[in-house]
C-alpha cells in the first residue's frame, strides 16, 4: 500500500517525527565529539556515525515532507520546542564524558534498531522501504556501539566503573525512548504497524546481552511519565535547539 | 562557532593511562572499490585490537568513496620475515609514492620465501618498489555484500572525498564568477584593467 488515508496523516508524522527528531538531536550531540573525542581514530568514527544520523534523519524528513507537504529543512529546523517529539535523552549532555557519550549512544543505537525493525513491517510501503535501508546501516551502528561497550567493560576497574555509573546515569533518560508517539493506536487499529512483540522487552533484552558480555548492567523500569514525544522538554533540549536553529533562524527562507 | 557545551569542555579526572594509547599497535586497510578491481592500501590506523580495528577501518576508509570489500591486517604482519606455512597475499608498490595494490596469492613457508615467489611471479620483468606479503591467517576480510562497509542507503554525496554533487560545484562556480565580476568593479582593478 503506498497511499495512506487521509486520517492517518497526523499519527504518521507524529510517528515520523520521534523517529527523525532523535536521531538530528542524537547526531548533532554527537557531532560536538569532533576534535576532542579520547583518541583520533575514535574522533574521526564517532563523527562518521554522527554524520549518518543525520543523513537518516535527513531521509525521513523528506518522508514527512510527502505526507504533510512540507519542505524538510522547515520541518527539521522551522518548529517551536514544544513541537519537536525527540526524547531528551539524545540532547542531554554527557559533560564530555566518554563513557556518558557511548552509554547514551548504546541505548539510543539499539532502540532505533529495533525502531526501525518495527517500522519495516508496516504495510504502508514508503515507510517499511526506507526503514528496511535504513536498518541495514543501523546494525553498523550497533557494531560499533557493542564493540565499545566490551572494551570498557572488560577494560580495567576504573573504566568499567565509569561506564557502570555512565548507564546507571542514562538509564531513566532511555526509557523516555518508549514514550507513545501520540495516535500510534490509530496506525495499530488500522494495520499500519503490528504490534506483535513487546517493543521494551525486545530492546532489554539486546541491551542485557551486549551489556552482559562486558559484566556491566542496566537497571531500568518501563514508565508513563510524558516528555520529549509530548512536546515537553527540558533545558538541554532547549539549549541545543537554540543552538541548531541559530544559522537557520538569521533567514528562514534562504535556497541551501 | 564553538557550541555552547564545547566552550565549557570539563578538564578529564582520574587515572587516565594515556601513554598506553602510544602503543596501541598500527592496522594496515585495503579496500575494494567495485568487485572488478583490486585491493588498493588504503591507509593505517591504531586500535588496542582487531575487532576495534574493523570498527575504526569501516568509518574511516569504507566512507570516503564506495567500497565493497575491505581487509585489514596489523602493519608487523607485511614486513616479517617470519611466519607459518600458509597462504599468503601479495602486494606491490610500483613506484615510490603510490599505493600498494594486491597482485596475487602464494603459498609459502614464511614471509621472505612469499616475497621472493612475488618478485618471481609477478615482478618478473617489471620495476617495483616494495613489497608487502601477509599470511592469510593476519587478514580479517570483510565482504560488503553480506556484512555492509559503504552506506548507500541514503545520500552519501557529501562524504565523497572526490568533492560535493554536480548542485554544489555549480553554486561554487557561480560564486567565483561573480566575484571576479565584484573584482573587476572594485576601484583598485579597474586601473588595472
Amino acid at each position: 500500500m503506498s497511499q495512506l488515508d487521509q486520517n492517518l496523516h497526523t499519527p504518521m508524522v507524529e510517528l515520523l517525527l520521534s523517529l527523525a527528531d532523535d536521531k538530528l538531536f542524537l547526531g548533532h550531540r554527537n557531532s560536538d565529539w569532533t576534535g576532542i573525542a579520547p583518541i583520533l581514530e575514535a574522533d574521526i568514527a564517532f563523527s562518521s556515525l554522527a554524520q549518518d544520523d543525520i543523513a537518516h534523519a535527513s531521509a525521513f524528513y523528506e518522508l514527512i515532507g510527502t505526507v504533510n507537504d512540507k519542505n524538510s529543512d522547515q520541518i527539521a529546523f522551522g518548529r517551536t520546542c514544544n513541537e519537536y517529539r525527540c526524547a531528551d535523552i539524545v540532547t542531554k549532555s554527557d559533560n564530555f564524558n566518554w563513557a556518558n557519550a557511548i552509554a547514551r549512544q548504546l541505548y539510543c543505537n539499539t532502540f532505533d534498531y529495533h525502531r526501525l525493525a518495527r517500522l519495516s513491517k508496516s504495510s504502508w510501503s514508503p515507510l517499511s522501504a526506507l526503514s528496511k535501508r535504513i536498518l541495514a546501516e543501523q546494525t553498523i551502528h550497533v557494531d560499533h556501539i557493542s564493540t565499545w561497550i566490551q572494551h570498557l567493560g572488560n577494560g580495567n576497574s576504573d573504566s568499567k566503573a565509569r561506564l557502570q555509573e555512565a548507564l546507571d546515569t542514562f538509564a531513566p533518560y532511555a526509557v523516555m525512548l518508549f514514550e507513545e508517539p501520540e495516535g500510534l493506536q490509530e496506525l495499530h487499529d488500522a494495520s499500519i504497524l503490528q504490534n506483535d512483540s513487546d517493543f521494551y522487552t525486545d530492546w532489554k533484552s539486546t541491551i542485557d546481552v551486549i551489556l552482559n558480555s562486558a559484566g556491566v548492567t542496566c537497571t531500568c523500569e518501563p514508565t508513563n511519565t510524558k516528555g520529549g514525544r509530548s512536546g515537553k522538554h527540558d533545558e538541554d533540549f532547549v539549549r541545543s535547539l537554540a543552538e541548531l536553529q541559530e544559522v537557520f533562524s538569521t533567514d528562514p527562507l534562504a535556497a541551501w | 562557532m564553538l557550541s555552547e557545551s564545547r566552550t565549557n569542555v570539563p578538564e578529564a579526572k582520574g587515572e587516565l593511562q594515556t601513554q598506553e594509547v602510544q602503543k596501541f599497535p598500527i592496522w594496515e586497510v585495503f579496500t575494494k572499490k567495485k568487485e572488478s578491481a583490486v585491493h588498493l592500501h588504503a591507509g593505517s590506523l591504531s586500535a588496542p585490537d582487531s575487532d576495534l580495528a574493523q570498527c575504526f577501518a569501516r568509518e574511516h576508509y569504507g566512507q570516503d568513496q564506495p567500497c565493497v570489500n575491505m581487509w585489514v591486517t596489523k602493519r608487523d604482519f607485511l614486513t616479517a620475515d617470519s611466519g607459518e606455512n600458509e597462504f599468503y597475499e601479495l602486494f606491490v608498490q610500483w613506484g615510490a609514492g603510490l599505493r600498494y595494490e594486491h597482485v596475487g596469492e602464494v603459498e609459502a613457508c614464511n614471509g621472505v620465501e612469499a616475497r621472493d615467489k612475488c618478485k618471481e611471479l609477478f615482478c618478473a620483468d617489471k620495476k617495483y618498489f616494495t613489497i608487502w606479503s601477509c599470511p592469510n591467517s593476519g587478514i580479517t576480510k570483510i565482504d560488503g555484500s553480506t556484512d555492509m562497509i559503504w552506506r548507500e542507503t541514503t545520500d552519501q554525496a557529501y562524504r565523497l572525498a572526490s568533492g560535493y554533487s554536480k548542485v554544489v560545484r555549480k553554486k561554487w562556480e557561480a560564486l567565483r564568477a561573480s566575484k571576479a565580476v565584484d573584482d573587476y568593479q572594485s576601484e583598485d582593478l579597474k586601473d588595472t584593467y
